[in-house]
């Protein structure tokens, strides 16, 4: 029977205790461990573990950690960031050089930057402030809006969408 | 402005160096190489599926297509027809249309300029001037030139940058 990698990660560990924590020891532990706000997971659920199904971008750091660093701490998107301007530098690193739109799209670091979500609005509109870029397939893809829509120019788009940043509550 | 590309730029088209270029823009996203050297526009990005896109234009008729064909189709709205080789013809200009060599769609197109050389835009980075067709080579992405495209000289002045 084939397992789920889930599933098997659980069982070839098994009887380590510290990667099947039960939810019950789990609370027990948070609780005795959570004086510090940012730290809120225990610390035996964040140490790196060998796991060979963890996307590679997640196994230095161990996946726990950089769950938590995403979406649990008081800074959701601490690291993230970071993670934004790398694929960034790559994206254009390799692309900027092409005539064709839809293959800049079509790349590995854009569709994960697209896959971040909302919370890579505020940094696109940045970067499509400080160094304008065709970002607006990112934006209408992670917005489900396009403000753009009646833009007539390249430059025009981009106003368009800075304008849009500001009425909805973005520093841009 | 430098005349120069950055390192890494050079870095990326392996026979750039070593066939001679110099830089005469700098980088600019609001048009490519075929808006470029279909009239020297640079303020719009030529592409298929464009339609109603800010910024974007295809002609009206020609088939949505990544594929050379459909480019060849662009620049015959603009009066280009095919032509066998890129050697400069006094009374014509001439352009060059590359296909990649991983997917074998339209990658790049150069325009000849009166002494010979060759006008590039780099996608949505900068201008340059190359000496030769060859400059690419070695540059999957790009790959090389496998059409050729000529009209009676309009007499359109060359922008400032490359008179």
């Amino acid at each position: 029977m084939r397992l789920a990698h889930e599933e098997r990660w659980l069982i070839e560990r098994e009887p380590v205790e510290t990667n099947v924590i039960t939810v019950e020891k789990w609370g027990e532990e948070a609780l005795a461990e959570n004086s510090e706000d940012e730290q809120i997971l225990p610390q035996s659920r964040m140490d790196p573990q060998p796991c060979d199904w963890i996307p590679s971008g997640a196994r230095e750091k161990s996946y726990f950690r950089w769950i938590d660093e995403c979406f649990f701490t008081r800074s959701p998107g601490v690291g993230l960031k970071e993670q934004f301007q790398e694929l960034t530098s790559r994206w254009k690193d390799d692309t900027s050089d092409f005539s064709i739109l839809a293959l800049r799209y079509a790349n590995d670091s854009f569709l994960r930057i697209v896959g971040f979500g909302p919370i890579a609005i505020p940094w696109i509109l940045e970067e499509l402030r400080n160094d304008p870029d065709w970002w607006f397939e990112a934006l209408r893809a992670i917005t489900r809006e396009d403000p753009a829509s009646d833009a007539e120019s390249f430059d025009s788009a981009v106003e368009a969408w800075l304008k849009w940043g500001s009425d909805n509550g973005y520093d841009v | 402005m430098s005349s120069r590309l950055t390192p890494r730029q050079e870095a990326r088209y392996p026979n750039l160096v070593a066939t001679g270029y110099s830089k005469t823009s700098d980088k600019d996203p609001k048009y490519n190489c075929v808006a470029w050297a279909a009239d020297w526009a640079a303020n719009l990005w030529w592409e298929p599926y464009s339609k109603n896109k800010p910024g974007m234009y295809w002609p009206e008729g020609v088939p949505d297509s990544f594929y050379v064909e459909a480019y060849i189709r662009a620049f015959r709205t603009i009066g280009y027809e095919l032509c066998e080789s890129s050697e400069l013809e006094v009374g014509f200009e001439k352009i060059a249309l590359f296909e990649d060599d991983i997917l074998g769609l339209f990658s790049h197109v150069a325009k000849q300029l009166p002494n010979g050389k060759w006008a590039s835009k780099l996608g949505g980075e900068d201008d340059i001037v190359h000496d030769s067709l060859e400059a690419f080579k070695g540059y999957a992405k790009y790959g090389k030139a496998t059409r050729f495209m000529k009209r009676k000289d309009t007499g359109l002045s060359l922008p400032k940058n490359l008179a």
